[in-house]
Formats: structure tokens, C-alpha cells, sequence
């Protein structure tokens, strides 16, 4: 005989529930036909407060929910490569279940991996993408951060590299799209599907259209298939949010209806250890390694919002993408002073490609600082040494814009893709000086230093 | 910045123009001088045999004037001036260094410092060109300057000044005038204060070219500080506005939250 409750209190996404016979416990999955609620809170009395997976329209009070006795499960294991799942494991991509059937189901919360299992090897990751590669290199099993307002490119840079990386590097890759556009998400389904990239390719959508609840839960459910496969299968993992910021954004949805004090710019005060339970389970051991790229939306391109500075803490590198880059029509409008990364030292990346990256930073900043002068006296008042380095910055910012594969369709320009050691040579060529000579134009949209010599 | 140097210009076009009738009838002078006596007479009329070149740089001192500078630099690149024979004489700091630059060095270097351009600044230049001109030094001295054309736009020109006979080589009205004690003698006095007096006119024209420059870039910078502080301040307000929005918004739905009216 099943727990059964009753519905005292619909509060939009969130609904509260009194078993008489002993409440569940939290993070327990309840169940009123196809909706899924997950036991958020124990109010006292046998009432419990839980968050609805699923648009509340039509419960009402009086209605019977049931337990389920589990937390909510998600299919795992090689059956769900090529396959779409909701945040509860259904599938949404319109195809036949009955491989799915005998699949195993995992709980979505588990707990991180322990200290001893944590694994920590540093080993670059190859993207093809120059201002990445050069400036901002990731790191296989680690975390990397893609910021950015509204608009400026993150969700291309992002299917990009699952271009890149899935045809070159061949792996299991998992997607998450996390409160992002449905669109977007049905552009990255097809164009996989051309290029045969889902078959080893699982995703989770829980998008815009759905309740905070479902926002919430949706990383959590794609991190679970992948961490099947770190821990059972041993496999090195992608894993791709597509957009971190909107797991923050549901929390704090729900969190003052689920009765908790906003805390600074009115985001849930358990901010922080939301995203901890998150981002510490995306981590690489012994077995097996997850490499995940987050997307992170920053709000009113200010990084100091609450929600993108959570973020930062836990990520080996970051890339920040720049509107004032991308109105310049510098695709990928990555900002080449802002990107970090760990890796970014000579013992990883070697001492040639670390002083380049360095002079090459070196040479941006100075042309940034001129930048004042240069909008109040004009370029003519410059020293000669200055306005060297501003024409050789200029080209180092167009050279750093590249043709994107997925972005062939917008530019009408083949993508291409840049190993590490011919972008490293072609910056050093250009901070040499002996490409002095070629007009800054030439530098935009191009591959490799061999076709910008080419194009003269 | 701009109200300082439109003073100047002012007063260097002022200058300028006082000083022209002077160089305009000295010129006249000379050339009607010139068609009544032998030009072998006097040697800075003749060609002498040196194949090396003197440039007399008229630059100025300081920076903040837009293209002035640059401009002159890239004339004399297009002269070809800068080559190891030719010699250099520098008027203003700013010209030295582009000299320096090309890997030439003066001869001499002649800073404007503070003072008006007077004649005494003038004399001292003159007579180091005569000299080297009659030792066979230089075979011929090009003056480079900026010409004012109007306020807003002033070009790089050279004269030739030395052999005089390169300015003087065209028809001369009739000379009716008696000299005394003969026209050899006056050309022979003369003609150093012909050469002062073009390099003082030259001189004048560059410094006011200077000053009108500055006085168009210290404009154009002031307008575009302007442009920049007015968009700061939009940004500024906004922000703060969004602040105090913000701020406004956690307070009502902290107080909402803890079931407060």
C-alpha cells in the first residue's frame, strides 16, 4: 500500500502536501498521475513542501498525490546516447521507447565524489578555436566557464565546440539545456543529427517553457547520465549547460515562495550551496573524467551579479564573452583580457606558447589603456613606439575572430579548425613584427597566419 | 588649451602679415638686383660643386598639435631628405627627434623655447648657412616648413634658398631704380638680409601653422572629452538608477517574505 497525501496549498510552482501516515522524505519524488513533485521542505504537522516538475494548472486542494517512494529517477547507460529526456527522464525527441524500457534508472541526487577518488591530471584540451586556445586553454576534466550577456554568442561558441571536440575528440558527450530556447535546442538536435554527432550524444532539455521546478532539476538529471558513465562505464565525459545561470535563476523563482528571506540583488540565500551540490559533483576520478563548458548568463553584463560570481569559484578556466567585441563583429567575441584559465602556466602549456599568450595580452592591454587618449587627441599624438603597438593590437584582435563551422550559415565562410601550435606560431609571427606590413583587414575572418600572408 | 593657442595663432598670423610687405619688397629687390648684375658675381648666387644637401627643419616644440608633426615627418620622407651625407639644421625639439628617428643626425639644433620667434633667431642660422655654403659644405639649403593655408589646414612645403639663384630664376620686371655706390656692392649687403628675412617669414608661417593646429586639436579633443564625460553620465545615471531599483526590490520582497503589510 502506496503513502498517499493530500494537497493543502497550491502556490504556483509550489505545492504543499500533509501525509497523515509519516511524511517522505525530502527530495523524495511524489506523484499525481504524469506530475512529478520533489519534497523540498518538512513543514511540521505530516505537511511537506515540495516543487513541481510540471505546470501546476488544474491540482487543486483535496487532491490525492502519491508517493513514489524514490527520488527522481533518470534512464542511464549507453540507451540514452542519441535520445532527448525531459527533466524526469522522459524522452521528448518523438521516438520509440522500447530500448529505453529495460534501461537503468539512477536517482538524480548523489552525493559527490569523495576526496580520495577526485583525480587531478592536467592535460590540455585542444578546441581549434584561437583566442580560446591561446589565451583561455581548458583543461581535460576540468570546468570552464563561458560568460556573457544577452545575445553575444555563448550558445554558438558552445555548439561549436561540440562540433569541434565531438568530431575530433569522439567521446560520449552529454547536453544539458537549462532554461534556454526551445529553438536553440531543436537547431542543436538537427544539426547533430547531420553530423552524426548524437549517436554518442545524450540530452536533457528543460527549457523556458517549463516551471522553475524543471529548470532546477534539469542539470542535475543530464549530470546523473554522465556520471554513469564516469563511475561505470569509465569513460572520459563531455558535459555541455547550456545556461548555468537559469539552475540560479529557477532557485530563486522558487525560493521565496517556498518561504526563504532573498538575500543580496533578491536571489535565494542558498545560493551558494545550490550551486556547490551542482558544480561538485561535475568532477573527474579516477575512473573516469567529465569535462564540462558552462554557459553562464550574465545579467546586465554585470559580473559582479550574484549568480555569475557563484559560478566563478568553482571553474579552472573562464571565457568572457564581450559586447563591445561583438558589435565590432569579432566572432567569437571573445574578450582576450578577461579569460583566465589554469592552464594558462609554461610547466602545461609550455614556455613558447605561455610568453606568447603573455605578450599578446601585453600588447591588448597597452592599446586598451591608449584607448582614452587615442578617443580624446586622436592617434596622431601618440609615440612611435605606441602607435606600433596599437596597429600590431588591431591586428591581433581581428586575427583573433575566426570562422565558425556552426556559424557558416550567418557569415556565408567556411569554419575552420586551428591545432594549438599553429596559432602560438601565427600570434608570435604577428608580435615579431615581420607582418607589420600587411593592412589590419586582411587579419579578419582567417584561419591560420598562412592565409592572411595568402590574401595580400 | 584651444583658447591659449587661438591666442597665439592670432598674434603669430599678426606677425606674419606685419613682416610680409618687408620680405615681399626685399624680394623684388633682390631679383631686380639680380637681373642688372652678373650672377657670377656673387658666389650664394652660383652653384657651387658639393652634391650634399642642407635641410633647415622648421618643426616646432611641442606636441598636441594633430598631424602637424607627422605630416612634416612624412614629407621629408617623401623628399627623400633623410640620407647620411645630408646635413640638418633642426628649429623645434620635435624636429630632432624625427630626424633621430631616421637615423640622421643634426648639425645644429635651434629650440624655440618660450619666445616669440624675434630676427636675433634667425641671424645666427643664416650665417652657419653661408659659411658652409661658401666652404663647399652643401650645394644647396632646403628649408622645410609648414605653410599656413587657413586655419584648418596648414601643408608641409620646402623652398630652396641657397643657390639664391634657384628662387630669383625667373623674369624680373625692369629695374629703373639708381643704386649707390653700385648694384654689385648693395646685392653683396643684401643678400644675407634677403636670406634672413625668408627664413624670419618661413619661420612665422610655421609658428602660426603650429598654433592654428594646436588650436583645431585642442578643439577637436575638448569636443570629444565632452562627448565622453556626457555618455559617462548617462551610464552613470543608469546604474545608479538600477541600484536604487534594485535596491528598492530586495527590501519590498524581503519585507513581503517575512509576511510584513
Amino acid at each position: 500500500m502506496k503513502n498517499t497525501g493530500i494537497i493543502t496549498q497550491v502556490l504556483g510552482p509550489v505545492v504543499d502536501v500533509s501525509f497523515p501516515k509519516g511524511v517522505p522524505p525530502i527530495h523524495q519524488a511524489l506523484k499525481k498521475v504524469d506530475l512529478i513533485l520533489e519534497v523540498q521542505q518538512h513543514l511540521g504537522d505530516g505537511e511537506v513542501r515540495t516543487i513541481a516538475l510540471d505546470s501546476t494548472e488544474g491540482l487543486k486542494r483535496g487532491d490525492l498525490v502519491e508517493d513514489t517512494g524514490e527520488f527522481i529517477t533518470i534512464p542511464v547507460g549507453v540507451g540514452t546516447l542519441g535520445r532527448i529526456f525531459s527533466v524526469a527522464g522522459t524522452t521528448i525527441d518523438g521516438q520509440k521507447d522500447e530500448a529505453l524500457k529495460d534501461t537503468l534508472r539512477w536517482p538524480i541526487h548523489r552525493p559527490s565524489p569523495a576526496f580520495d577518488d577526485q583525480k587531478t591530471r592536467v592535460e590540455i584540451f585542444e578546441t581549434g578555436l584561437k583566442v580560446i586556445d591561446l589565451l583561455s586553454p581548458f583543461i581535460k576534466g576540468g570546468k570552464v566557464g563561458v560568460f556573457g550577456g544577452a545575445g553575444v554568442g555563448k550558445t554558438v561558441i558552445i555548439q561549436e565546440l561540440i562540433r569541434n571536440i565531438a568530431t575530433v575528440h569522439g567521446g560520449f558527450s552529454v547536453f544539458a539545456g537549462v532554461g534556454e530556447r526551445v529553438r536553440e535546442g531543436n537547431d542543436l538536435w538537427l544539426e547533430m543529427k547531420e553530423s552524426k554527432v548524437i549517436e554518442k550524444t545524450a540530452m536533457v532539455f528543460g527549457q523556458m517553457n517549463e516551471p522553475p521546478g524543471a529548470r532546477l532539476r534539469v542539470a542535475l538529471s543530464a549530470l546523473t547520465i554522465s556520471e554513469y558513465f564516469r563511475d561505470q562505464m569509465s569513460k572520459d565525459i563531455l558535459l555541455f549547460i547550456d545556461n548555468i545561470f537559469r539552475f540560479a535563476q529557477a532557485g530563486s523563482e522558487v525560493s521565496a515562495i517556498l518561504g526563504r528571506i532573498p538575500s543580496a540583488v533578491g536571489y535565494q540565500p542558498t545560493l551558494a550551496s545550490e550551486m556547490g551540490e551542482l558544480q561538485e559533483r561535475i568532477t573527474s576520478t579516477s575512473k573516469g573524467s567529465i569535462t564540462s563548458v558552462q554557459a553562464i548568463y550574465v545579467p546586465a553584463d554585470d559580473y559582479t551579479d550574484p549568480a555569475p560570481v557563484t559560478t566563478f569559484a568553482h571553474l579552472d578556466s573562464t571565457i568572457s564573452l564581450d559586447r563591445a567585441l561583438s558589435e565590432q563583429g569579432i566572432y567569437p567575441a571573445v574578450d582576450p583580457l578577461t579569460g583566465t584559465s589554469s592552464a594558462l602556466a609554461p610547466e602545461v602549456v609550455g614556455q613558447d606558447h605561455y610568453q606568447t599568450a603573455r605578450q599578446v595580452q601585453k600588447v591588448l592591454q597597452r592599446y586598451k589603456e591608449l584607448q582614452d587618449i587615442i578617443a580624446i587627441l586622436g592617434i596622431d599624438e601618440l609615440s612611435d613606439e605606441d602607435k606600433l603597438a596599437v596597429s600590431r593590437a588591431r591586428k591581433i584582435q581581428k586575427f583573433l575572430s575566426q570562422p565558425m563551422f556552426v556559424a557558416e550559415a550567418f557569415t556565408g565562410i567556411q569554419g575552420k579548425y586551428v591545432p594549438r601550435e599553429k596559432t602560438v606560431e601565427s600570434f608570435k609571427r604577428i608580435l615579431s613584427g615581420e607582418l607589420d606590413a600587411i593592412p589590419e583587414q586582411n587579419f579578419y575572418m582567417k584561419g591560420s597566419i598562412e592565409e592572411v600572408i595568402d590574401s595580400k | 588649451m584651444k583658447l591659449v593657442s587661438a591666442s597665439k595663432a592670432r598674434a603669430a598670423q599678426v606677425a606674419n602679415q606685419a613682416s610680409r610687405p618687408y620680405s615681399e619688397k626685399i624680394y623684388s629687390l633682390v631679383k631686380n638686383l639680380w637681373s642688372i648684375t652678373n650672377p657670377k658675381v656673387h658666389p650664394l648666387l652660383d652653384q657651387n660643386n658639393s652634391r650634399r644637401r642642407c635641410f633647415i627643419i622648421i618643426s616646432s616644440d611641442k606636441g598636441l598639435c594633430g598631424s602637424l608633426i607627422d605630416n612634416l615627418e612624412d614629407f621629408l620622407v617623401q623628399e627623400k631628405a633623410f640620407s647620411a651625407d645630408n646635413q640638418f639644421i633642426i628649429i623645434g625639439k620635435r624636429g630632432s627627434q624625427i630626424t633621430l628617428k631616421h637615423g640622421a643626425s643634426p648639425t645644429a639644433i635651434f629650440d624655440l623655447g618660450l619666445r616669440k620667434p624675434s630676427f636675433d633667431f634667425v641671424t645666427p642660422i643664416v650665417r652657419l648657412i653661408t659659411q658652409g655654403y661658401l666652404d663647399n659644405q652643401f650645394g644647396d639649403v632646403t628649408i622645410v616648413y609648414t605653410a599656413y593655408i587657413n586655419s584648418f589646414k596648414q601643408v608641409p612645403e620646402k623652398r630652396v634658398i641657397l643657390p639664391a639663384l634657384a628662387v630669383l630664376n625667373e623674369a624680373a620686371g625692369k629695374d629703373t631704380a639708381l643704386y649707390e655706390p653700385n648694384a654689385d656692392a648693395v646685392l653683396e649687403g643684401l643678400l644675407p638680409r634677403y636670406l634672413e628675412i625668408q627664413l624670419y617669414q618661413l619661420l612665422l608661417e610655421s609658428v602660426s601653422s603650429e598654433h592654428a593646429a594646436r588650436m583645431m586639436a585642442m578643439d577637436k579633443a575638448s569636443n570629444n572629452a565632452q562627448e565622453i564625460i556626457s555618455e559617462l553620465t548617462l551610464v552613470f545615471n543608469k546604474v545608479r538608477q538600477e541600484k536604487i531599483t534594485q535596491q528598492l526590490l530586495e527590501i519590498t520582497t524581503t519585507v513581503s517574505a517575512l509576511g510584513g503589510k
